[in-house]
């Protein structure tokens, strides 16, 4: 299917401003997957959609985070594009899910593309400090924004103007045995945001909580909530009663 | 004769202090805009300027104090974005300190201490800040995902809520606190341990939830039987006789211990594809 012209640029614009928001306009959690995801599907016409596919996005880049100055693959276009495509072209989600992946790393060149256009402005407002022209210096904002923008558009529309050909055109000739392997592709893929996780956090002493957490889960099949609250009152047993609460007390035992 | 001195500075220019409007629209600027001119070579430097500006403007009347409070808060600066109230708040109440000194030694001091604190504070801050993020994010996350892959859209609610308190929680509350309390809290909050006692509390309830997410979540079965004579062997069933969300498991830990050695997300994610082709082949 070819999408007019127009309508991309619509849908790119819609996109685009998802993940533009916590870097040029306001910081409003809105470039998170589940919420912009939500957004997407809503001003596309297709909310339930949105919805999964933001949840789906979430596990998946649930470790990626942007630690320090490293700039992280792009979840916000990730998700934008592929809630966009799956709405347009009407394919499976499982198959818009695997598109997310190529779409995050042109989102990832996008931001750091952009990084690296705003360092000029460091100049041109140590310029502006020599006479305290703080007016000109705050008005650089208007640029770094706009910057984003458009740093963050370019890759959006090419995803989504070359995009809607080329995912309607292999999903029409998709034999049965590619759209098994993407499903259980995506499938597999929250394995990666919950292993990144476990790297992150992982200390030998913390692995009595992670069988907690598994075996309520996996064997007593209780609910997400029920498990959390679970994980609040011990973590809230710690902070009051661990071994750094006593040391604070005076180290009495 | 001391107490002539003391107001000898009062009389001739009354003190210059901010108001709780002025220390509203820092807050507001530098939680609503904290990284858009962000660079690669200064990163959040001239947010962290145009969030002090007015407040700058206001302090320091004369063009040349200006000139020096510009040129002092161009030096390099990059935290988590919740973070920053920390410092910020600090720098307020010294820059409003350093508003009302004579010119002198100890004023000049007292203008390089604000960079200094900037300076020494920002990466720790960061450090906390990050790791933080991460946890909580992961268990709003989480939950939000679980309504949302229902279908739901509560999910989407839950986070934007939730995810906005945190972060515009911990920038008022860094902010102001800071602001009226100084260097004494994180001092303070070193000295108790409160911060790393609070960084473990939330690393044991992230660690529970992905323990509970693992087998909810990570869809990776093994359908297919294998016929052996009479004998037919369903591994899946051989597998949840064991413990169900094995598979899931194992796939988890590998990918974990495999990130751990530095192997790339991306490049698991080719393992993941490549992995999944081999098994819906085979299996």
């Amino acid at each position: 299917m070819n999408i007019g012209l127009g309508y991309a640029l619509f849908v790119s614009v819609v996109c685009a401003f998802f993940g533009w928001t916590n870097y040029g306009f306001v910081n409003l959690q809105t470039t998170k997957p589940v919420v912009c995801g939500a957004l997407v599907g809503l001003i596309l016409g297709d909310l339930r959609t949105g919805i999964i596919i933001g949840g789906t996005l979430t596990l998946v880049y649930m470790g990626v985070q942007g630690v320090g100055a490293a700039i992280p693959v792009n979840a916000t276009t990730a998700t934008t594009v592929t809630t966009a495509l799956c709405i347009i072209t009407g394919v499976e989600m499982e198959t818009a899910i695997a598109i997310a992946v190529p779409v995050s790393v042109m989102g990832q060149l996008g931001r750091m593309a952009a990084w690296t256009i705003n360092t000029p402005l460091m100049h041109i407002a140590d310029k502006y400090a020599e006479t305290a022209d703080y007016k000109k210096m705050t008005r650089l904002q208007l640029v770094g924004s706009l910057v984003f923008f458009i740093t963050e558009f370019i890759p959006v529309f090419l995803c989504i103007y070359f995009g809607s050909s080329f995912v309607t055109m292999v999903n029409e000739n998709m034999p049965v045995w590619i759209s098994e392997w993407l499903s259980a592709a995506t499938g597999m893929l929250p394995a990666l945001g919950f292993g990144m996780l476990l790297a992150m956090m992982y200390k030998v002493k913390y692995i009595p909580f992670f069988i907690v957490g598994f075996v309520m889960c996996a064997v007593f099949g209780g609910s997400l909530l029920a498990i959390a609250l679970l994980g609040v009152s011990m973590a809230i047993f710690v902070f009051f009663f661990g071994p750094q609460g006593k040391r604070r007390k005076g180290g009495a035992m | 004769m001391t107490e002539n001195r003391m107001e000898q500075p009062m009389n001739e220019n009354k003190i210059i202090s901010l108001d709780r409007k002025e220390l509203m629209g820092v807050f507001l600027r530098f939680s609503c805009f904290p990284m858009v001119t962000i660079n690669y070579e200064r990163f959040q430097t001239l947010q962290y300027f145009s969030a002090l500006a007015p407040v700058l403007k206001k302090l320091y009347p004369n063009k040349e104090d200006q000139i020096s409070a510009a040129k002092r808060h161009m030096a390099f600066y990059n935290t988590t974005p919740e973070w920053m109230g920390f410092t910020l708040g600090m720098n307020c109440a010294q820059e409003e300190q350093i508003a009302n000194m004579p010119q002198g030694e100890e004023r000049s001091a007292l203008e390089d201490s604000v960079n200094t604190i900037k300076a020494s504070l920002m990466g720790p801050l960061a450090g906390i800040g990050d790791s933080l993020r991460a946890t909580v994010e992961a268990i709003i996350g989480a939950l939000a995902a679980g309504f949302a892959m229902n279908g739901s859209i509560f999910g989407a609610i839950l986070f934007f809520v939730l995810g906005n308190a945190y972060y515009f929680g911990i920038s008022y509350f860094g902010f102001f606190y800071t602001y009226k309390n100084g260097m004494k809290v994180i001092r303070d909050m070193n000295k108790s341990g409160i911060l790393d006692r609070l960084m473990e509390s939330a690393t044991i309830l992230g660690m529970t939830a992905v323990g509970a997410l693992i087998p909810s979540w990570v869809g990776f079965k093994l359908t297919s039987a294998i016929q052996i004579g009479d004998y037919v062997l369903n591994i899946q069933q051989e597998l949840d006789n064991i413990i169900p969300g094995l598979a899931p498991l194992a796939l988890t830990i590998c990918l974990a211990w495999l990130y751990k050695k530095n192997i790339s997300s991306l490049k698991l994610v080719g393992l993941i594809f490549v992995f999944s082709l081999i098994i819906s082949l085979i299996l």
